[in-house]
């Protein structure tokens, strides 16, 4: 059976796989390094979003999923899905659970992932559906800490030298990493995306991590920010509300939910690339993955491993959402006006 | 002849004593009259038996074909179909035909309020065992011409299943899917719907039913005009209602014979009761073995005082409980009435005091545990609410050994199984997935005025299938 999504689909899986994980903790190396500028930093890269979207779209035909390439991102996102629970993992003993057995943890979420891609792929397709009354409560929680913001905090701006500037492009990047999934996720979709809507994805999803980053920034004082890797965790650690003594466990096991849901969208996106090398029993290979997966992901919930992840996938993210991706269209576009020309003069 | 012939036919019916075979002279020809005496009504079959002599005195040329009897050619499996129905069939042997007058009289019910589908307000009548009188029930209330009735019979016992449906609201391809499905039904005796269930569903195995079970007309109705079928048998008064999603089993005729507001908060106060039910054990357990920082300091001072005096942990307290108000429920479906609200009462009010005083379980747990029990009751389907029921186990499992994240993988994998779900290929968790914004609200608001929406089709979000 043929799979077919509508756009609402695609802008869902894409803002989910975009926001899990990323959103409580980008904030700390950007403001590190870009200090008040942080927000401007990235206002500016956001805008850039629609654009980038835009020219996958207009170049969609000439992006061919080739079984090298289908490989080349199979083992990206294979290594996303591995960092992201590995950091998921960190995060929770951490904050929550510091004497479970990490190997049982990300076994438990791997059963997660290989529950949905062993399911109808429009199990992997609406699975974000349940994070919406999520997400929404977690942005109300955190416009609680509205009356102890220090605006003044989000100045001055436009002080970074250009090395400093450059310097805060890597983790200003993390919040765009997912977005070559437009690529996979754009064949399921009959229809041409036009500009506006994907300048209507582009401005939520702007809007969400703006939100989330000016937030902390008015919150805490920049030196504070050496101290908390996931301010947003901290923030709502803060409040303080009648009902519950810790706002802020519930919300780590919102974002463990958030986080479980991105990296099985990915996931999926494997399995895809599966299916378009034309492997047939897929799902064979999918549990032999997932049982690696699990000692592979061990590995990546430490301290340094995670550490070294937020460093690394700012850089992989340019090679894959953005050198591939062009090195590919421009030479399949190359290849077509050749052989145009072959026809032409033949 | 004649003699020998009602021997043979005698015979054939396994020389049942309710089986009657008489010869007699109808019309002036010789004929045999075949019957059970305890399905007919003997009265109007000799009423009948005259009428038909009078109509062939006066010379009509098909006197034997009127609006309840039919002539037809002689064979012993039409015969003992139509006998096994309760009609009263006279066989003439020297012309080798038949004719077949209903005179049916098996015992049925009068149409009273089904006893789990009670309303506040609106109508107060239910199905019975019998397919005409439920299709009666339908008719009455909407008049339409393009309400179609589809039967099949069921081999051996001669049962129907009948297929009830607007011809201009259903989907075609539904609708074939349901007939298929149907003659696909490999059994020869059929005593109860469930069994029709479990060849028409798409995944047996999963707790949620899915099918919406009814013995309301109106339940029928409304869902018959969102383009829905129903299922109906002669020996059941459930009908089915198929295909269905998951929302629908938290409806209830009540919403739309109360005020709007009003409507509008009991559904609420429903879809929360189906959380209350699943996850408040789970929470509770989570709370008290892994996650207590987060209680407010009063509230933990009482918690922690309780349960210092409790000897098990939180998981075997909780079962304990629900075991025994598992118990409870059991045994009140099973007592007469009266009865079975004495035993709620007294395992209620009296063991449940009881078990807190032999200090086998707290008084918090018993809060927690009879909410639970509340909650599941709320849900108007009485198959949702034992899926629920039987859903707070593994919640109860997962959370007393990994606390909120045990709680959270269930829940996904809660939803993960959801969505794998399809009543007829159609999607379960519709109109959530896929999202309809326009029929979202209907989840939990009780709109204006009915107007009702087909039911979703694709798992694409509003899509119809192309």
């Amino acid at each position: 059976m043929k799979i077919r999504i509508t756009q609402t689909q695609l802008f869902l899986m894409l803002f989910i796989v975009q926001t899990g994980t990323v959103f409580i903790s980008f904030q700390a190396p950007l403001i590190r390094v870009a200090g008040s500028d942080a927000w401007l930093v990235f206002l500016c890269l956001g805008l850039l979003f629609p654009l980038h979207l835009w020219l996958f779209e207009r170049f969609i035909d000439r992006f061919i999923w080739s079984k090298p390439v289908c490989v080349l991102y199979g083992l990206y996102w294979y290594f996303i899905c591995s960092s992201l629970i590995g950091k998921t993992v960190y995060t929770l003993n951490v904050w929550a659970f510091p004497e479970t057995p990490m190997l049982l943890v990300i076994a438990l979420m791997t059963s997660v992932l290989l529950a949905v891609v062993l399911s109808k792929p429009t199990t992997a397709i609406n699975l974000g559906v349940i994070l919406i009354p999520l997400i929404l409560i977690f942005v109300l929680f955190v416009s609680l800490a509205v009356n102890d913001l220090i605006w003044t905090n989000l100045l001055p701006v436009a002080h970074l030298s250009l090395s400093e500037l450059q310097k805060a492009l890597q983790p200003a990047q993390l919040p765009f990493v997912g977005i070559e999934l437009y690529l996979l996720f754009r064949l399921l979709l009959p229809e041409k995306v036009s500009f506006r809507n994907l300048a209507i994805y582009s401005s939520i999803w702007l809007a969400f991590f703006m939100y989330m980053l000016i937030f902390p920034l008015a919150y805490f004082s920049l030196k504070e920010f050496d101290l908390f890797p996931d301010p947003i965790m901290y923030l709502l650690k803060s409040q303080e509300v009648t009902f519950v003594e810790r706002l802020d466990l519930f919300f780590i096991y919102i974002w463990l939910a958030w986080s479980i849901v991105t990296v099985c969208i990915y996931a999926f996106a494997v399995v895809r690339l599966l299916t378009l090398m034309g492997i047939a029993n897929y799902k064979k290979h999918a549990v032999w993955m997932a049982v690696i997966f699990i000692f592979i992901t061990n590995t990546m919930a430490t301290k340094s491993a995670v550490e070294m992840n937020a460093i690394l996938i700012p850089y992989l993210h340019t090679v894959f959402a953005m050198a591939i991706p062009a090195f590919i269209i421009i030479s399949n576009q190359m290849r077509r006006r050749k052989r145009t020309g072959e026809g032409a003069s033949g | 002849m004649n003699a020998e012939f009602m021997q043979s036919i005698h015979s054939y019916f396994n020389h049942s004593v309710d089986f009657e075979v008489k010869e007699r002279e109808v019309a002036g020809v010789p004929a045999v009259l075949c019957y059970y005496t305890t399905l007919i009504d003997t009265a109007l079959a000799d009423r009948h038996l005259e009428m038909l002599e009078k109509r062939a005195m006066a010379g009509s040329e098909k006197w034997g074909n009127s609006a309840t009897s039919s002539a037809e050619a002689f064979s012993e499996e039409k015969l003992a179909e139509q006998v096994c129905t309760g009609n009263l069939v006279i066989v003439f042997p020297e012309t080798n035909m038949m004719l077949g007058i209903q005179v049916n009289n098996a015992p049925k019910r009068s149409p009273e309020e089904p006893k789990n589908e009670t309303v506040v307000r609106g109508a107060h009548e239910g199905f019975v065992e019998s397919i005409t009188d439920n299709v009666a029930l339908v008719r009455k209330r909407l008049q339409r011409k393009d309400l179609v009735m589809e039967s099949f019979r069921m081999e051996n016992t001669h049962a129907h299943i009948s297929i009830l449906y607007l011809a201009d609201a259903i989907d075609p391809d539904v609708l074939a899917q349901i007939r298929q499905r149907i003659r696909d039904i490999p059994y020869k005796e059929f005593y109860s719907m469930g069994q029709t269930e479990d060849y028409l569903e798409d995944q047996v195995y999963s707790p949620f039913p899915l099918f919406l079970n009814t013995e309301r007309p109106d339940r029928v109705i409304y869902s018959l005009l969102e383009g829905k079928a129903a299922l109906l048998t002669d020996s059941s008064p459930t009908s089915i209602i198929t295909p269905t999603n998951f929302f629908a089993f938290y409806e209830s005729p009540d919403d739309y014979n109360s005020r709007i507001i009003v409507g509008s908060f009991y559904r609420m106060v429903r879809v929360v009761a189906f959380f209350t039910a699943i996850l408040l054990p789970a929470f509770y357990i989570s709370v008290i073995s892994f996650h207590s920082e987060i209680m407010p300091i009063e509230l933990a001072k009482t918690v922690k005082m309780q349960i210092n005096d409790i000897p098990y942990r939180p998981l075997l307290e909780a079962l304990i409980l629900e075991l025994f108000i598992e118990l409870i429920r059991e045994a009140s479906v099973r007592l007469p009435q009266p009865i079975g609200q004495t035993v709620g009462i007294v395992g209620g009010i009296v063991i449940g005091d009881a078990i807190v005083s032999a200090g086998l379980a707290s008084n918090l747990m018993v809060i927690v545990v009879a909410m639970t029990a509340i909650a599941s009751f709320v849900i108007p389907s009485a198959e949702m609410n034992m899926a629920v029921r039987l859903i707070r186990f593994p919640f109860m499992l997962l959370s007393a050994a990994l606390g909120f994240l045990g709680m959270v993988l269930g829940t996904l994998f809660l939803f993960i199984h959801l969505l794998n779900l399809s009543s007829l290929g159609q999607p379960y968790l519709s109109p959530l997935v896929p999202f309809d914004p326009s029929r979202f609200k209907d989840v939990f608001f009780r709109v204006p005025f009915y107007r009702p929406d087909k039911q979703q089709q694709t798992f694409n979000h509003g899509g119809k299938r192309s």
